[in-house]
């Protein structure tokens, strides 16, 4: 894979600058994070739930977790969509107030994976709801799903209230 | 005890890290991690059958020759354990996450990928 394609946002450094940067103006402040679980194997949430650990510790970024998605400014989904979930994600999406980013978050979310044959699996999150970053791995590991959060919010910083 | 742990965190140095300022910095710590396989030569042949050998379905041919999609992989090593020709590899890429979905596909002409 060439070194283009690999890092379309430039280095870390540089994304963490431009990011600042959107998050001043997009959001204002910090950004609350809803996580949503449509039908994941837990491996995702074990990962995602080590952003907030000491080691990882996301939130002097600017980044919380909130339990509700009115407060929430990004979702991000894990696993992939199953029947019963799929008005879940919808409501859930419904609720949010704009401007609002998504994350799709493991290869059950962005393919299907193993259970893409299954007869009870709508489909991937891009099926349901827009997508605005991928995070692959299986699981992705902490590093991965924070560079997903924060390339999402550098991806639409012409984002406004009226979408 | 609270003593204790205060100064194991303090004399191990490692309470909380940093976010890397350079993507090498945190590569080069993972660096035999096997993360997800990656296409190090081109192949084309048709002979035999890696498409099935793949759970998910990752693994591609076409007259172009040889296309893995990173958002399928799960890196259960399969490919890399049974190629014969050695066509895939693991590699300690962590820092995956895209804003297209048609750039996590690797295809296998690109030789300069590392």
């Amino acid at each position: 894979m060439t070194t283009e394609t690999h890092h379309p946002l430039g280095d870390w450094e540089q994304l963490e600058q431009n990011t600042a940067a959107a998050l001043r103006k997009v959001f204002h402040r910090s950004i609350y994070v809803r996580h949503i679980d449509v039908g994941s194997c837990n491996a995702c949430e074990s990962e995602i739930l080590a952003l907030s650990n000491p080691y990882y510790n996301f939130h002097r970024l600017g980044l919380f977790f909130t339990p509700s998605p009115r407060h929430a400014d990004l979702l991000l989904v894990s696993g992939v969509v199953t029947r019963a979930m799929k008005d879940v994600l919808l409501a859930t999406y419904n609720a949010m107030p704009r401007p609002r980013l998504v994350v799709a978050t493991g290869v059950c979310a962005l393919h299907g994976g193993i259970f893409r044959n299954s007869s009870w699996v709508v489909g991937p999150v891009d099926r349901v709801i827009p997508v605005d970053a991928w995070v692959p791995g299986c699981p992705p590991t902490p590093y991965a799903v924070l560079q997903g959060i924060l390339s999402a919010v550098q991806h639409r910083p012409e984002v406004s209230v009226c979408e | 005890m609270f003593a204790n742990w205060l100064r194991s965190g303090w004399a191990s140095g490692r309470v909380t890290t940093d976010y890397p300022s350079r993507r090498e910095h945190v590569l080069e710590k993972h660096h035999n991690w096997n993360i997800i396989p990656s296409i190090i030569t081109p192949c084309h042949r048709f002979e035999c059958e890696c498409q099935d050998l793949c759970p998910t379905g990752a693994i591609s041919k076409d007259k172009t020759g040889i296309q893995l999609d990173r958002a399928a992989c799960i890196a259960c090593g399969r490919c890399i354990a049974q190629c014969p020709q050695g066509v895939f590899a693991w590699s300690a890429d962590i820092d995956l996450a895209v804003t297209r979905k048609d750039l996590l596909r690797q295809r296998g002409e690109s030789r300069h990928d590392h």
